[in-house]
């Protein structure tokens, strides 16, 4: 972690290098999170290139340097939407909210969900937060400070993208304990 | 519970190109902050404008000027096809690709569109359709001597990319030369000495109107004519848009040529989606001493300048009829309207004019994702909608920029035949 502070404030100097070491740290992460979003490895390539772009461009304003990786998920998934607004693919910005959940919603993830369960399946609010919440290990509570929504609110979006994987799982009873 | 998600997520493999397309990002937001030039343009492209940066190409920057003090003022110029316009106090040495060689590869075109080597680097621009893109370019001299060029950007769209390779530092190359891409495709290619003019004058023909000076510079390839636009006007603002396609889609007012009997001819563009689209072709009509005119109706701008103002939040909606000032230009809210606790409409008026010699039609919230809404026809901005950094706030603070600008013309640029195009390859 203080690796990290010191290289982000090298960076906000505008030392290339410490910014490239940083960014190279989390640099497949970012690849796969823009992968879920943009499903093409030329597009991905794209969102990660804009992401280096854009964060070293604006890295004087990130002012907590130990969320250095959140801040650069963030743009990854804003560099994510705005390319396939540019390719004109359909992008839901808004979720939409039918029902309240209460309880727990992490439990029984499908075990044979796929990675092209979760390309296909899933729109850009419910890939947000199932990146985010199982791939980059945000709690609930994280999630929705990070996606700027009520928790009520990310915890259906997660329940409902949790169901739509389940539904498509073919039968399977076996759980992991 | 192991985490099945991030599992499947960890089996998406990783291309070698990750590492040098992170580089890449890197390095062109690194020049610009060099060079402390703001980025402009499209998202995801537009790189042409880093490509004017490295090569300190600049605009004269004056409030007003008239034909006859610039070409009274005595300078270096050349002027480099596929790139930009280079201004000296003493002209450098420069080796060019004065014409744009297009390969066909498979069912795709690659095209050099510029090529320019000097003491101090090499720039290389390239335009595709259908073929894959490439992180770099081989260039083989006449002595067989080979050097790598990297990417030093790109823009894109779906099927076709332009990409810009530059080498801070001489290389060798000359004459007749090769460029080879992914070790499969060879292009040969001629570099001649550039030319150097005193005045715009001497390399094309010149309209100003509203302190905006368009200079087309013509070349003949083939049976085709090249026009490549260049232009002086004041530092506030760069052109984004001459209207080959019509700004903002208004066909009514696209950049067009006739000839002498009014026929009208088709504009081919260059390969390439970086703003402006300043390079074309038109075909050339069976007449040798025609004189073709390009007639550009309106230009679209982008100011550097910003603004700002404070907003008291209604319970549901409400008319506050507030202005400030962008570009010059006064911009109106009208009403605000609450849609949920974060979520908040802005109706504008940017008060478009469709008379005046310029008049502001858009621009953007500054450092806030948010979506807009314009005027199908006229393309003016009306209505922006964005998210509230703090739910249910009562007051807030915006910030806006990019506001774009429409300066009309008309620019009519006079092109005789037979001073330029009557020269066969």
């Amino acid at each position: 972690m203080m690796t990290i502070i010191k290289l982000v404030k090298k960076a906000q100097k505008g030392d290339q290098k410490a910014f490239l070491k940083l960014f190279q740290e989390f640099e497949k992460d970012i690849y796969r999170t823009a992968y879920v979003y943009v499903k093409k490895q030329e597009d991905a390539l794209d969102v990660v290139q804009e992401t280096a772009y854009r964060a070293f461009k604006s890295i004087e304003n990130l002012r907590e340097p130990k969320y250095f990786k959140t801040w650069l998920i963030k743009i990854t998934i804003t560099c994510s939407i705005d390319l396939l607004r540019q390719r004109k693919r359909v992008v839901y910005l808004e979720p939409e909210i039918t029902e309240q959940t209460q309880g727990e919603v992490d439990k029984d993830i499908p075990l044979s969900v796929t990675l092209k369960d979760l390309l296909d399946l899933l729109d850009e609010p419910e890939k947000g937060i199932i990146i985010l919440r199982f791939y980059h290990g945000y709690t609930i509570r994280e999630v929705a400070e990070f996606v700027e929504l009520p928790l009520g609110t990310v915890k259906t979006i997660l329940y409902r993208a949790l169901n739509k994987l389940r539904q498509h799982v073919k039968e399977d009873h076996f759980y992991e304990q | 519970m192991s985490n099945k998600i991030k599992n499947e997520m960890d089996k998406i493999q990783i291309p070698s190109g990750l590492h040098e397309r992170s580089r890449m990002g890197v390095e062109q937001a690194f020049q610009e902050r060099k060079d402390n030039k703001r980025f402009q343009g499209k998202r995801f492209g537009n790189r042409k404008m880093l490509a004017v940066a490295l090569l300190g190409i600049f605009f004269l920057s004056s409030a007003f000027f008239h034909t006859e003090v610039l070409a009274a003022v005595k300078k270096a110029l050349q002027y480099i096809p596929g790139v930009g316009m280079v201004q000296e106090e003493d002209s450098k040495e420069r080796y060019i690709l004065q014409k744009p060689v297009t390969t066909q590869i498979g069912d795709g075109t690659l095209t050099i569109t510029g090529m320019m080597v000097d003491e101090e680097m090499t720039f290389i621009t390239v335009s595709a359709k259908n073929v894959s893109r490439f992180s770099h370019v081989k260039a083989v001299n006449e002595e067989k001597e080979r050097f790598k060029v990297k990417s030093s950007g790109m823009s894109w769209s779906p099927n076709q990319w332009t990409s810009s390779y530059w080498h801070d530092g001489h290389i060798d190359l000359k004459g007749d030369i090769k460029l080879i891409f992914n070790s499969e495709i060879i292009i040969p290619v001629t570099l001649e000495k550039a030319k150097t003019y005193e005045s715009y004058d001497d390399m094309g023909e010149i309209a100003t109107k509203n302190g905006v000076q368009i200079i087309a510079i013509p070349q003949r390839v083939g049976n085709k004519v090249q026009i490549s636009l260049v232009s002086e006007h004041p530092e506030e603002y760069w052109i984004s848009d001459y209207g080959v396609n019509g700004v903002h889609m208004r066909e009514e007012h696209k950049l067009n040529i006739t000839d002498e009997n009014n026929t009208q001819y088709d504009i081919e563009e260059i390969q390439g989606i970086s703003a402006p689209a300043d390079e074309f072709f038109f075909s050339l009509s069976n007449k040798a001493n025609e004189t073709y005119t390009i007639t550009i109706p309106e230009i679209d701008v982008e100011f550097h300048d910003e603004g700002k103002i404070k907003l008291d939040i209604p319970e549901n909606e409400s008319h506050p009829d507030q202005t400030f000032e962008l570009a010059g230009f006064p911009v109106k809210i009208t009403k605000i309207k609450r849609l949920s606790e974060s979520r908040i409409g802005l109706y504008v008026d940017v008060n478009l004019d469709e008379t005046a010699p310029k008049s502001l039609y858009n621009f953007h919230i500054k450092d806030m994702g948010h979506m807009a809404k314009v005027n199908e026809v006229t393309g003016e901005l009306e209505y922006l909608e964005f998210t509230l950094e703090k739910p249910n706030s009562k007051r807030v603070k915006l910030g806006f920029d990019r506001p774009r600008v429409i300066i009309r013309g008309p620019w009519t640029i006079e092109i005789p035949a037979e001073k330029y195009l009557l020269n066969i390859d």
